[in-house]
């Protein structure tokens, strides 16, 4: 992605004086470093919001919280925000007509910790295109960095990297090509006995913290069935089964719905793979009733509808 | 429930998800026929196997169940027209999800079983029992005691 | 009680590996996938970690622990949990180690004294390692810790050269000494007063940025201010920070029950979990994010400190890490010092 922060506070300048009540957008973090979600409402608002290759922040969740608003929200999206927009809606829990999307156009997000570890004392900017990474930091522009070297493992898969059907704040750009996803191959090619415990190893490190169904934009039941307590169907207790249920449970629960975004695997505090639950599902889905991956916008998701010549596997 | 690590005599634990319409009856049939199957089966009655929620599966594995059978109406005979087709596709996608998580895919069946199908009910039984004997307590995933 | 020790390389192999060996076994830092990580470990090889993703917490009070077993048929009758086997816990940190005296203020002195807790502690035997770096996200010397602070450690080492200086700091670390005296030997208390010095003066960047003059006063008094919107809007409303803080102690009890027996367990909850607070009749006292918000880091740098005289935060820097939206303690004292 481009520096697209110039047009982006001109852009937001112009929504908040046609009443929008805020436009979701990023804000550089006070490390110097990360970007994180900011909320700009007003001027001074305005003027901390940035968008570079560090804003990998999937935002549309955040449209949750603005549900009966009479004003308009604009929101920062890229290309994978698209989707997850596109998701919300389809669940009819954000209403479109009440949202501005601000398309920015992405090439590839840079990866915090590879950032951090090259450039410790901060960035001002960094912009990615297809051959690589340009830093800014205070002390001026940096020398190009490989593309290889620095990008956010998730945007090697890219779906889409223009957003659809949205007023774009720069030139389109085209997603590159995505193969079949390289760790859904690895761990089916494991014999069953170490596909188990690559899993139980996985799981067994799983705080239970719901980061991952919270960010997720295809989560957005008004009640979690693991937040219920009656029944209580999971609860609080941890342990390597629950947690092996808790995973699979909502893995199965986004199958086909997942927009493939890699916010779950972004949030994680201790680094499970979950997108390679989502995607293998989504591979699965695709495969076996012959559909898009991931989900896409007018289209039924695989397991709402049926055909009557479905394959029966195991029946 | 089943007693893990006793391997003399070990008898497997099988939850059965039937349809109220077609298996259960079929399940009925089966014993009134005087059919012998094994006891392994512990059949939950269910109005229909779309009912049959992922998580009901994976929770039955936590609790202590080796194998999980649902059963249901052959497609096109569903009591409400269409729910099994929706069973058919979501378990479709279980089965690779729970292999792929390394959960034995012969613990997991699906079977569609009609109301006068009683030897193909009592069959059913024979068969999953077996194939979840052989291999052994679950211990993929499953609560520790 | 003081001693001080000497500890090679090889001694400290030795001494951990009869740790390991001992029934409740040895917890230390090991690397899985990439993250540092406490586990029960049969041999200590990491030494070069900041610190650990998670705290180490979970050994003293684990997030699941089972309190009794219980049958209602054919009589009501109860059986207590087997006490826990001695532990060994290797590699702690000058800020987990801060968090047990924050834990054991509340959960080990005075009035109520919490029985699996205390025999946790009794049972757990805490070995600190004094830290030789900072880490971007840490900021201990702001909440009135140091990187070479013994507190809370039973036995506190100083890495020096190959190996270690140290000091016994309670009895159970003088008891771990004497019966290990094989892998001692006697050092210089002058020696290791001046690693730890040294160790003290380590200061953390982050901490250099944070003003927390009057921060007591000033969090006694900004109940209404807007801060608490601010780092409330972008908050995800999961418990990732009070899993991830060392000094995070709230939980809830449940019964698991089946065919007339269950048992009673009592697991981590988080104040940032929408049903935390919520009642039997379905009243929610903190309905939004910005209460839950407000609730946990007053509760870190107000009522906790209005209680017990130290802030319930250690400076160990894991929200700053972690936190997907950059809601940390470090964030709400900057917030709160630009909005006087």
């Amino acid at each position: 992605m481009k520096d697209n922060t110039a047009p982006l506070r001109d852009k937001a300048r112009a929504l908040l004086a046609d009443k929008a009540a805020c436009v979701i957008g990023h804000a550089r973090d006070r490390d110097g470093l990360r970007a994180r979600p900011h909320f700009a409402k007003d001027e001074r608002g305005v003027g901390a919001l940035i968008l570079d290759a560090t804003c990998h922040h999937n935002l549309a969740k955040y449209l949750l919280d603005y549900p009966y608003l009479e004003a308009k929200v604009g929101i920062v999206l890229k290309g994978c925000d698209a989707l997850a927009l596109e998701r919300l809606v389809a669940d009819r829990r954000v209403d479109r007509a009440k949202v501005v999307p601000i398309g920015a156009p992405c090439a590839g997000m840079a990866d915090p910790v590879k950032l951090q570890a090259l450039f410790p004392g901060g960035v001002t900017a960094v912009a990615s295109g297809p051959d690589g990474f340009t830093v800014t930091t205070a002390a001026g522009r940096q020398p190009p960095a490989p593309r290889a070297g620095l990008l956010l493992e998730r945007c090697q898969a890219c779906h889409q990297a223009t957003p659809p059907d949205t007023e774009l704040l720069a030139e389109p750009v085209a997603a590159p090509t995505v193969g079949p996803a390289a760790e859904v191959a690895r761990i089916s090619a494991l014999p069953p006995a170490d596909r188990l415990s690559f899993w139980q190893g996985q799981f067994s490190r799983c705080i239970r913290c719901y980061a991952c169904r919270n960010v997720c934009p295809a989560c957005s039941c008004r009640e979690c069935v693991f937040d219920q307590f009656q029944p209580n169907w999971l609860g609080r207790r941890t342990g390597l089964a629950q947690t092996q249920v808790f995973h699979l449970t909502r893995a199965f629960h986004v199958a086909g719905r997942c927009v493939d975004c890699g916010e779950c695997d972004r949030v994680c505090p201790v680094g499970l793979p979950l997108s390679a639950l989502n995607r293998k599902l989504l591979q699965d889905a695709g495969e076996l009733f012959k559909l898009a991956e991931p989900w896409r916008p007018g289209t039924t998701e695989p397991l709402g509808t049926y055909k009557l010549d479905d394959p029966e596997e195991f029946m | 429930m089943s007693q893990v690590g006793t391997a003399a005599g070990w008898e497997p634990t099988i939850v059965a998800f039937c349809c109220n319409w077609c298996s259960y009856a079929g399940a009925d049939l089966a014993g009134i026929s005087r059919l012998a199957y094994p006891a392994s089966l512990r059949i939950i009655r269910v109005p229909c196997s779309g009912r049959v929620n992922p998580h009901f599966v994976l929770r039955a594995f936590q609790r202590g169940a080796d194998g999980v059978l649902v059963a249901g109406c052959h497609p096109g005979d569903c009591h409400y027209t269409t729910g099994n087709y929706f069973t058919r596709r979501r378990y479709l996608l279980m089965q690779r999800l729970l292999e792929y998580a390394g959960v034995n895919p012969g613990r997991f069946e699906v079977k569609w079983i009609s109301g006068s199908e009683g030897p193909k009910f009592a069959q059913a039984a024979r068969e999953i029992t077996a194939r979840v004997r052989a291999l052994g307590p679950n211990r993929e995933m499953r609560d520790e005691a | 009680m003081t001693e001080t020790v000497r500890l090679t390389g090889q001694g400290l192999e030795q001494l951990l590996g009869a740790a390991a060996g001992a029934t409740g076994g040895l917890v230390a830092p090991v690397t899985e996938d990439g993250q540092v990580l406490f586990r029960p470990v049969r041999e200590a090889r990491r030494f070069d970690y900041i610190n650990a993703v998670t705290p180490p917490k979970d050994f003293w009070f684990p997030q699941t622990e089972r309190l009794f077993k219980f049958k209602t048929v054919p009589a009501v009758a109860l059986e207590q949990a087997a006490d826990p086997a001695q532990r060994v816990v290797f590699g702690v940190r000058p800020c987990d180690l801060k968090s047990l005296v924050i834990l054991d203020a509340v959960m080990a002195t005075g009035e109520f004294e919490d029985d699996y807790y205390a025999q946790q502690r009794s049972a757990t035997t805490v070995i600190g390692v004094a830290c030789t770096g900072a880490g971007p996200h840490c900021f201990c010397t702001a909440m009135g810790v140091t990187p070479g602070d013994e507190a809370g450690a039973d036995l506190m080492l100083y890495p020096d050269g190959d190996g270690f200086l140290g000091r016994a700091v309670t009895g159970r670390g003088a008891a771990l000494t004497a019966a290990h005296a094989g892998c001692f030997a006697a050092a210089d208390p002058a020696a290791v007063a001046a690693a730890a010095a040294a160790a003290r003066k380590l200061v953390p960047p982050l901490a250099g940025r944070l003003d927390v003059d009057g921060l007591r006063e000033r969090f006694a008094d900004n109940w209404d201010s807007h801060i608490w919107g601010e780092a409330a809007q972008r908050c995800l409303g999961c418990g990732l920070c009070t899993y991830l803080c060392p000094t995070c102690y709230c939980f809830g009890v449940s019964d698991e029950v089946r065919q007339g027996q269950g048992v009673r367990m009592r697991c981590w909850d988080s104040c940032m979990f929408s049903d935390f607070v919520r009642m039997a009749g379905g009243h929610n006292p903190r309905p939004g994010k910005l209460e839950r918000v407000r609730q946990r880091f007053l509760h870190k740098l107000r009522y906790f400190p209005a209680r017990h005289a130290e802030l319930a935060c250690t400076g160990c820097g894991r929200c700053v890490a972690k936190c997907p939206v950059g809601v940390h303690v470090p964030e709400l004292i900057m917030l709160d010092r630009e909005a006087r």
